[in-house]
């Protein structure tokens, strides 16, 4: 399965700057930003009160950086 | 196979580097699924979720299960080692042990641990691409 089909929200998160937001959480429905906070649960919960049925990808996005993910 | 993309992202060292980035679902304590984004680390000897997220998917701090993990720079990370399954996709679905740090400031990591013996995973970094073979 290439996930690069059908999978807007994830396509959305790859080709976009969203430096805008740089160490914020996102969700993110039908290609679009739809909520943002500085921590998950905040987000989570604005996204499940105001879009109660839609699925939506959540994601940090990173700060500028050099970001060293291991030993 | 499944095939996830590299993202461009402002770094240091270049203007923009390139990091593989998968969409995965975690199943939380609560039974729902959360879909979210993380990078793939062959380095990360264990996946990694940060506090909030953890929090979110209803597990609990239990203060003798806290370790401290060593993460980049020798800098130490409180974590507390959780079981949950990832969902790939619809039909690739794996029982993982993960690491809920109990800090906000890790990214969520998709490591070894569980996971990658699971898989054939080939980085095709000049494509941009990152292949997932499931291994039966």
């Amino acid at each position: 399965m290439d996930k690069s089909n059908g999978n807007k929200n994830y396509e959305f998160y790859i080709n976009s700057d969203l430096s805008s937001h740089s160490g914020k959480w996102i969700a993110i429905i039908n290609g679009k930003i739809a909520a943002v906070g500085d921590r998950a649960d905040t987000v989570i919960k604005k996204v499940k009160k105001e879009y109660p049925k839609k699925k939506y990808l959540l994601s940090k996005v990173p700060e500028e950086g050099l970001l060293v993910l291991s030993d | 196979m499944i095939i996830y993309k590299y993202r461009n992202e402002l770094g240091t060292i270049k203007k923009f580097i390139k990091r593989p980035v998968a969409d995965i679902e975690l199943l939380g304590k609560d039974k729902d699924w959360y879909w979210v984004t993380a990078y793939i680390d062959s380095g990360a000897d264990i996946s990694l979720i940060p506090y909030s997220l953890g929090l979110s998917m209803g597990f609990e701090i239990k203060k003798d299960e806290i370790i401290e993990l060593t993460g980049a720079g020798g800098r130490e990370i409180p974590t507390i080692m959780i079981k949950t399954k990832i969902k790939f996709t619809k039909d690739i679905i794996r029982d993982a042990e993960i690491g809920w740090a109990l800090i906000e400031t890790v990214p969520i990591l998709l490591g070894r641990h569980t996971l990658f013996e699971t898989f054939n995973i080939t980085f095709q970094e000049k494509e941009g691409l990152i292949l997932f073979e499931p291994i039966e």
